[in-house]
C-alpha cells in the first residue's frame, strides 16, 4: 500500500481528500433511495466505502508525517475564493480518527438498529456526517470549513431526531437552536475577516494578513476571534454553551458514540484549534490576549461537566457531562502554548474519541440487552455481561486518567506542559478533574463487578438469548460487542504503545512541534 | 548485570518475563470465560494450579542479578514515555521476598482440592497475580511513568483482593480502601508530573530534580501519597478493615510486601528536608506507639496483626524520615529500612498465612509444628535474639543512633516499639487460641507455603542483609551483629519489658481493675479502624456543607441559564419558527434535504457578497 502510494504519480497524490469526502458522500447517495429492505446492499455499500476510507488514511500516513508531502486540491468556488482542501498533519489526524470511528460505528449501528424502522434515512445521513466531518478535517481555508461545518449541523438534525418520540424532537430542536446560533456567529466571523484580509488561507503560523490585522486593528480582531471561538464553542460544548449536548443524549447509541467522540463535539475543537494555530496563529491570539480567558474557560468547564456529571444518575447523561468536561481538555491544552501541553491537548482529540466511543456503545449495550439505563441498575452486570463490562471498565478508566489508558498518557502530557507554561495552576484543575472523575466512574465500575446481581426479571432473561447453563450470563449481540471490544483494546494500546512510531502521542507531537516550532 | 554466560538469562528478558508472565496467566484466566462454563471451569482450575510457578522468573531475577553492576536498567523505548526497568540494591532483596510471598499466597489457595475460598473462577488468583505484577513493577521502574503505572496496579487489583468474600464488612472494607487509593494516587501523580517537569523523569534523577523546584509540595505529595499505602497516621484507616477483610493468603502479601510499595516509593523519590522528615517522624512514631494501644483492645486475630503491622510500619517510617533529616545518614538508613521491611515482610506474612494454619492444623503432631513455627515468627517480630528481627532492629539502631527526638535518643525509643509488638502478639496469641478450630486435615497448599514461608524467614533475611543491600562503592553499609552479651540484652529486654506489662494487665484484668470500656468484652472498645469514623462524620460533614453550598450554586446557575435561554430563544424567534416547520416534515428526507439546499444557498450568497467587494 505505501510503496504503491510513493509510486503513485504525483498528480494523484492531491486527489486523495477529494476521493475521501467522495467516497463517504457517495455512499450516502447511493443509500438514501434504497429499500428499507435491501438490508445487505446497504451494509455492503457501507461498509465497503468505511475500509476503503480506512485504507486511504493509513496510506496517507508515511506520506505526510515522515516525507512532509501536503496533497492539495483546489476548486474555484465563489469570486477570489477556493473550495481547498489540503492534507496536513492535524488533518490527518482527525480525519484518521473519523474514518476509523465511522467504520465502527457502522458496524454497531447496523447490529443496533437491526428490525427498526428509517434506516436508509439514518445511514445516509450517517454518511453525510461523515462527509462533512472528513471535509472539516481536510478544509484548506476558513470558507471551505465553514461550508462543512453548516454541512454537519444540519445532516445531525435528523440522526439526533431519528426516533421521533417528542423527547428527541425536542433535544433535536434545541440542538438545531444552538449549533445554527454559533453557526451564525462563525458566519459572520468569517465575513468579517475575510473582509479585512481577503480569503483566509490555514498556514501555519497564521493566516496571511491576520497577524497584521492583530497589531493594525486589535479591536475588530478580538470580536472576530470572539466571534469565532464562540461559535465553535457551541459544538465543543464549552460553558455556557454546553446546554445542547446533555439534552442529545436521547439520540440513538451509535449517534451519541459518534456524536461525542468525533462528529460534532470534536469538530467544534477541531475549529478553535484551527483557528487558534492556522488562522490567527499562537504569537498574534497571545497577543491579543485571548489565550488565558481561553484557557479559564476550558479550565472552568472541564470542573464544572464534572461536577454536573457526578449529580446523574442516568449512565448516559453522565457520559455526556463527560464529554463537556473531557472535550475542554484539548482546548486547555492548546491554550498553554508550548508543544508539551499542545501535545496533550491534540492527543487528546483521538484519545477521548476512543474512549468515550467506547463508553457509549457499552452504554448501548447495557441499554439494550439488560435494560440498565441508570448507575444502579448496573449492579452485578460484571456477571452477566463480562466482556462488555470489561470494555467500560477499560473507558471508564481511560477517563479518570489511569495507566495503561490513553487518558494517562493525555492527563501527564497536560500536566507536564502545564508545569512548563505559564499558568501551573492547571495541573491542579487536572487534578481535581481526576478526583471526580474517580467519583462518578469508580462507583459505576464497583457496582459493575463487585456488588453481586439483583433478582434477575423474568423477561430479561429470555429478551435476547441468555445462556441456558448459566441463566445470569446473557451473549451480546456480536455487532454491537466486537466494536467496543476493538476501541477499548485501542484505547490499551494507544496507551500502552505510546511512544511507538505513528502511534497518536507521536503524531500530535509531531504537529505542536510543528506549529511552535 | 547479570551472569553472562547463558544468554538465556538476559536482564532484559528474565525482567520481562517477571512481569508478563503473570498477566498472561491473568489474561487466559479471563478469557477462558469465553469457553463453556465446564470446560472454563476446568481450565481455570489447571491454571491456578500452575500459578505459583509465574513467581519464578522474579525470583531467578533477585537471585542472578550481579550486585555489583545492579543499577543497569533496561529500556523498552516504545512503552508509555519510554520506559525503563531495572534492578538496584533495594528492589533485588524486595524483589525476592514479594516473589516469595505471592508465591506461597498463590500456592495456598491453589492446592489440588479447590478452597471455598477460590470459588473456583480463579478470581483471587487472578486479582493475586495483577497485583504481583504491580508489586514488583514499583521496585523494577525506573521511572516515573512506569513506576504510577506499576503502583497504580497494584492498588486497583488489591481492591479485588479486600472484596473477595464479598461480605457487609469486606463491601465497606473496599470502599475506603478504594477512597483512600485514589486520593493516594491522585497524589502521587501530581508529585511524579511535578518532579518530571524539573527533569526527574529517571528514577535516578528523581529526587535530586525534586530538590530543585517545588520541593516541600512535592514532599508533602509523596508523604502523603505513599503513607496511604504505608499504613502512616492517620492515613492508616483502610488498613485494619482492608487487611482482616481480605484472605488470609491475600492479607499476608498485602501486610508482608504490598505496604512496603510506599516505603520504596519514598526511598526512590522523596528529597531530603529538615522539616519534610521532622513530618514523617513524629508521624512514624505515633503510628509505631498509638498502633499498640489501639491493637491490644481488639477481638479479631488478623486485626491484632494489621495493628501490628502499622506499629511495624512506623518503625520503617522512623528510619526513612531520618534519612530525609539528616541526608549523610541516608544510605545507612534506607539500607536498614530494606532489610527491616525483608525480615518483617517474611514474618508477618507467616503469622497472616498461619491464621487459617492454625485453624485447620493446630492438633496433634502437626499441632507442635505449627506452634513452633508460629513462635518463631512471632518472636523474629517482637526482635528476639538470633531471629531475623533482631538482626532488623540492631541494624536500624546502629543507623540512627545520635538522632534524638524531644532529648531522648532515638535508639532508646525504637527498641520500645519491640516493647509494643511483643504486647500485641501476645493479644495475637490469646485471640487465636480462643478461636474456633476445624477438625485436623492433611497437608496441604496451604500448610506447605506456611512452613516454606517460615522457612524463609529464619533464612533469607541474614543471606540478604550480608551481601545484597551493602553498596560495593561505600562498602560500610551494614554489619551482621556479632552476638556478644550486650547485643543479646539490647534485643531481650524490651521482649520482657513487654511481657511484664502484658502481665500486670492481665493481673489487673483478673481483679477487676480495668476500667469498664477496656475490657470490651463483646465488641472492642475501639472499632477497628479507630480515627476513620471521626474522619468520615468530618467528611460527611464538610461534604454536606460543600454539597449545600454547590446545590445553592447550581440553583442559582440554573436560573441564570433558564434566563439566558430565554433570551436566546427570543433572539431566535425566526429561526425557531423555521425550524418546527422543517421539523413537521421530518418524515421525509427530502425536506431536511431541501433545508440543507436552502441554508447552503444563504452561505454561498453571503460569501459571494463579501467576495465580490475583493474580485
Amino acid at each position: 500500500m505505501v510503496t504503491w502510494l510513493e509510486q503513485m504519480p504525483g498528480e494523484l497524490l492531491p486527489a486523495i481528500p477529494v476521493v475521501m469526502v467522495l467516497l463517504s458522500l457517495t455512499a450516502a447517495v447511493a443509500i438514501f433511495p434504497l429499500p428499507e429492505n435491501s438490508v445487505k446492499l446497504r451494509a455492503g455499500i457501507n461498509l465497503t466505502a468505511a475500509v476503503a476510507k480506512v485504507l486511504l488514511i493509513i496510506a496517507l500516513v508515511p506520506a505526510v508525517v515522515a516525507d512532509g508531502a501536503r496533497p492539495e486540491f483546489s476548486a474555484p468556488f465563489l469570486p477570489g475564493i477556493d473550495l481547498v482542501l489540503r492534507v496536513d498533519p492535524l488533518a490527518l489526524f482527525f480525519a484518521g480518527l473519523s474514518s476509523l470511528l465511522w467504520l465502527l460505528t457502522t458496524v454497531y449501528a447496523l447490529g443496533y438498529l437491526r428490525g427498526t424502522k428509517n434506516k436508509s434515512r439514518f445511514f445516509g445521513f450517517f454518511s453525510l456526517c461523515v462527509t462533512a466531518t472528513v471535509g472539516i478535517s481536510f478544509s484548506g481555508n476558513l470558507v471551505t470549513f465553514l461550508v462543512f461545518y453548516e454541512l454537519l449541523t444540519v445532516v445531525t438534525y435528523p440522526l439526533v431526531a431519528h426516533w421521533g418520540t417528542p423527547a428527541s424532537l425536542r433535544a433535536a430542536r434545541i440542538y438545531l437552536r444552538y449549533a445554527l446560533g454559533g453557526g451564525l456567529a462563525v458566519l459572520i466571523g468569517v465575513v468579517w475577516l475575510t473582509m479585512y484580509v481577503g480569503p483566509v488561507d490555514f498556514a501555519d503560523g497564521g493566516a496571511e494578513g491576520v497577524t497584521e490585522l492583530v497589531a493594525s486593528n486589535p479591536m475588530p480582531a478580538l470580536l472576530i476571534f470572539g466571534l469565532l471561538v464562540g461559535g465553535l464553542g457551541v459544538k465543543a460544548a464549552l460553558f455556557p454553551l454546553h446546554g445542547w449536548l446533555p439534552l442529545a443524549m436521547v439520540a440513538p447509541a451509535p449517534v451519541s458514540a459518534l456524536l461525542h467522540a468525533v462528529a460534532v463535539v470534536k469538530a467544534g475543537v477541531f475549529g478553535i484549534v484551527r483557528v487558534l494555530h492556522d488562522v490567527f496563529g499562537v504569537e498574534a491570539a497571545a497577543e491579543l490576549g485571548v489565550l488565558t480567558p481561553l484557557l479559564i474557560l476550558a479550565a472552568f468547564t472541564i470542573l464544572y461537566g464534572s461536577y454536573q456529571a457526578l449529580r446523574q444518575q442516568e449512565i448516559k447523561k453522565r457520559l455526556a457531562y463527560s464529554t463537556i468536561s473531557q472535550v475542554s481538555y484539548v482546548v486547555l491544552g492548546v491554550a498553554m502554548v508550548n508543544v508539551l501541553a499542545t501535545t496533550g491537548g491534540v492527543v487528546h482529540l483521538v484519545h477521548q474519541g476512543l474512549m468515550k466511543v467506547t463508553l457509549f456503545f457499552c452504554a448501548g449495550l447495557f441499554a439494550e440487552v439488560i435494560r440498565a439505563h441508570t448507575v444502579s441498575q448496573l449492579r452485578g452486570a460484571g456477571r452477566r455481561m463480562p466482556l462488555t463490562s470489561a470494555a467500560f471498565t477499560v473507558g471508564a478508566f481511560g477517563m479518570i486518567g489511569l495507566p495503561p489508558t490513553a487518558g494517562f498518557i493525555s492527563k501527564w502530557q497536560l500536566g507536564t506542559g502545564a508545569l512548563a507554561s505559564e499558568h501551573p495552576w492547571v495541573l491542579w484543575v487536572l487534578v481535581g478533574s481526576s478526583l471526580l472523575n474517580a467519583a462518578y466512574f469508580l462507583p459505576v465500575v464497583y457496582a459493575l463487578w463487585f456488588v453481586d446481581p439483583e433478582e434477575v426479571e423474568p423477561e430479561t432473561l429470555v429478551s435476547r438469548g441468555s445462556d441456558a447453563s448459566d441463566p445470569l450470563r446473557v451473549r451480546e449481540p456480536k455487532s454491537l460487542l466486537i466494536p467496543a471490544l476493538i476501541t477499548a483494546g485501542l484505547t490499551l494500546f494507544v496507551g500502552i504503545a505510546a511512544s511507538l512510531a505513528f502511534a497518536p502521542l507521536q503524531v500530535a507531537r509531531f504537529i505542536a512541534e510543528g506549529v511552535l516550532g | 548485570m547479570l551472569i553472562s554466560p547463558p544468554s538465556l538469562f538476559s536482564p532484559s528478558l528474565l525482567i520481562a518475563l517477571s512481569l508478563l508472565t503473570p498477566l498472561v496467566i491473568v489474561l487466559v484466566l479471563g478469557l477462558a470465560g469465553l469457553l463453556r462454563p465446564l470446560q472454563a471451569f476446568t481450565l481455570r482450575r489447571r491454571l491456578t494450579l500452575f500459578a505459583p510457578l509465574a513467581v519464578a522468573p522474579a525470583v531467578l531475577l533477585a537471585l542472578l542479578a550481579e550486585p555489583g553492576s545492579v543499577a543497569e536498567t533496561v529500556e523498552v523505548p516504545w512503552l508509555l514515555f519510554g520506559a525503563h526497568f531495572g534492578v538496584d540494591l533495594y528492589a533485588r532483596p524486595l524483589l525476592l521476598i514479594a516473589a516469595l510471598l505471592y508465591g506461597a499466597a498463590l500456592l495456598s489457595i491453589s492446592w489440588i482440592k479447590l478452597r471455598d475460598a477460590e470459588r473456583g473462577s480463579g478470581a483471587l488468583s487472578a486479582f493475586l497475580l495483577l497485583s504481583f505484577t504491580g508489586n514488583i513493577g514499583t521496585y523494577l521502574a525506573a521511572d516515573a511513568a512506569s513506576f504510577y503505572l506499576a503502583f497504580a496496579l497494584m492498588s486497583f487489583s488489591a481492591a479485588g483482593l479486600v472484596i473477595h468474600y464479598r461480605t457487609p464488612a469486606a463491601q465497606r472494607a473496599t470502599r475506603v480502601y478504594l477512597v483512600m487509593s485514589v486520593l493516594s494516587e491522585t497524589a502521587i501523580l501530581a508529585a511524579l508530573i511535578l518532579m518530571t517537569s524539573a527533569g526527574g523523569f529517571l528514577l535516578a534523577e528523581a529526587s535530586e530534580a525534586a530538590g530543585t523546584a517545588h520541593t516541600g509540595l512535592i514532599q508533602g505529595l509523596l508523604i502523603f501519597g505513599f503513607g496511604v499505602k504505608a499504613g502512616t497516621v492517620p492515613l492508616h484507616v483502610w488498613l485494619p478493615l482492608a487487611h482482616p477483610a481480605a484472605p488470609p493468603a491475600a492479607s499476608a502479601v498485602l501486610s508482608g510486601a504490598m505496604v512496603k510499595a510506599g516505603m520504596i516509593g519514598w526511598l526512590r523519590f522523596l528529597p531530603e528536608g529538615e522539616t519534610a522528615g521532622a513530618v514523617l517522624l513524629t508521624l512514624a512514631l505515633i503510628g509505631a506507639f498509638a498502633a499498640v494501644a489501639v491493637g491490644v483492645l481488639q477481638h479479631d486475630p488478623k486485626v491484632v496483626l494489621a495493628y501490628s503491622t502499622i506499629s511495624q510500619m512506623g518503625f520503617i517510617t522512623v528510619l526513612v524520615a531520618v534519612g530525609l533529616m539528616v541526608p549523610e545518614l541516608r544510605a545507612a538508613t534506607s539500607a536498614a529500612a530494606v532489610i527491616y521491611a525483608v525480615h518483617h515482610g517474611l514474618a508477618k506474612g507467616a503469622l497472616f498465612l498461619g491464621v487459617p494454619v492454625v485453624k485447620h492444623y493446630a492438633r496433634g503432631r502437626t499441632g507442635i509444628l505449627v506452634l513452633l513455627g508460629m513462635l518463631g515468627a512471632g518472636l523474629a517480630v517482637a526482635g528476639a535474639p538470633l531471629t531475623s528481627g533482631a538482626f532488623g532492629k540492631y541494624v536500624s539502631k546502629e543507623a540512627v543512633s545520635g538522632i534524638e527526638v524531644l532529648g531522648v535518643g532515638l535508639d532508646l525509643l525504637l527498641p520500645l516499639v519491640a516493647t509494643g509488638s511483643t504486647l500485641l502478639l501476645l493479644r495475637f496469641a490469646v485471640v487465636i487460641w480462643a478461636a474456633d478450630r476445624d477438625p485436623r486435615r492433611r497437608a496441604d497448599g496451604e500448610l506447605l507455603s506456611w512452613l516454606g514461608v517460615c522457612a524463609a524467614g529464619i533464612v533469607v533475611p541474614w543471606v540478604i542483609g550480608a551481601r545484597w543491600v551493602t553498596d560495593p562503592v561505600q562498602a560500610d553499609g551494614v554489619a551482621v551483629p556479632s552476638w556478644e552479651p550486650s547485643t543479646l540484652w539490647d534485643a531481650t529486654w524490651p521482649i520482657l519489658f513487654g511481657i511484664l506489662l502484658a502481665a500486670l494487665v492481665w493481673g489487673a484484668a483478673r481483679r477487676g481493675l480495668l476500667p469498664v470500656r477496656l475490657r470490651g468484652e463483646t465488641t472492642p472498645a475501639v472499632p477497628p479502624g479507630d480515627l476513620l469514623l471521626a474522619e468520615e462524620s468530618l467528611l460527611r460533614r464538610v461534604g454536606a456543607a460543600g454539597g449545600s453550598a454547590l446545590d445553592g450554586a447550581h440553583g442559582f446557575t440554573t436560573s441564570a441559564a433558564e434566563r439566558w435561554g430565554s433570551l436566546w430563544s427570543a433572539a431566535a424567534q425566526r429561526g425557531r419558527r423555521a425550524v418546527s416547520w422543517a421539523e413537521a416534515r421530518l418524515g421525509g428526507w427530502e425536506s431536511t434535504g431541501l433545508m440543507l439546499v436552502v441554508l447552503l444557498t444563504v452561505v454561498t450568497v453571503a460569501t459571494m457578497l463579501v467576495a465580490g467587494r475583493f474580485s
